[in-house]
């Protein structure tokens, strides 16, 4: 998605190296997708679910 | 000599792969002093340029010895953050995409698709999905937590 549009940044963070990040986010199970929309959703989805989901649309 | 992270037939699974992209992907690696995984992540990312230096390209910085590593974490926005993968385009642009740890496990895999995608320039979306991240015109910030299983 970050790929796609420029004013769509995207990180992937490895939760055991990072807790603090990992306990502000409330991250008891991966994966687990947070945005700054305030999108929050545990688990993975199916690409057009995922997306809809992300946009929060 | 520390032994290989990537197996040979898994290299020759990369190194196929790579060879089908169009470009390069430019991975900017920081790391820093008080790490855990910087060294072995960059040992890996090593092994992958080795695999297939004419698409994946390396560089590593060092953000606390290196003079020109805070400027970058600072541009980069990684906040401190090492090891930090930061994806860069064929040109040198910023892609927007940031791994923050070891990519193992079956993170590594999915870190290749990113190179695969970042040496293309594209992305594998659907036209359905393609439309909608395009036509998103807010700043959005996506984090994605994931451990090494």
């Amino acid at each position: 998605m970050a790929l796609e549009n420029p004013k769509i940044r995207a990180e992937a963070i490895e939760a055991s190296e990072f807790p603090s990040l990992a306990n502000l986010y409330n991250v008891f199970g991966v994966p687990k997708t947070v945005t700054n929309g305030g999108v929050d959703f545990d688990g993975a989805l199916p690409e057009p679910a995922y997306v809809a989901q992300v946009l929060g649309r | 000599m520390s032994e290989r992270f990537i197996s040979q037939e898994d290299a020759a699974t990369i190194a196929s792969m790579m060879e089908e992209t169009a470009g390069t992907a430019n991975v900017l690696l920081l790391v820093g002093k008080n790490c855990r995984f910087c060294r072995e992540t960059r040992q890996l990312l090593e092994e992958l340029h080795e695999i297939s230096p004419e698409h994946i390209a390396l560089r590593v910085v060092d953000v606390d010895e290196d003079p020109e590593g805070a400027a970058l974490a600072e541009r980069y926005g990684t906040e401190g953050k090492t090891p930090a993968i930061v994806y860069l385009d064929a040109e040198g642009n910023d892609t927007g995409m940031r791994y923050y740890g070891i990519p193992s496990g079956y993170e590594f895999g999915a870190m290749i698709e990113d190179l695969v995608d970042v040496a293309n320039g594209r992305s594998q979306l659907s036209a359905a999905s393609l439309e909608k991240v395009r036509s998103h015109d807010e700043d959005l910030l996506i984090r994605v937590f994931v451990t090494p299983t």
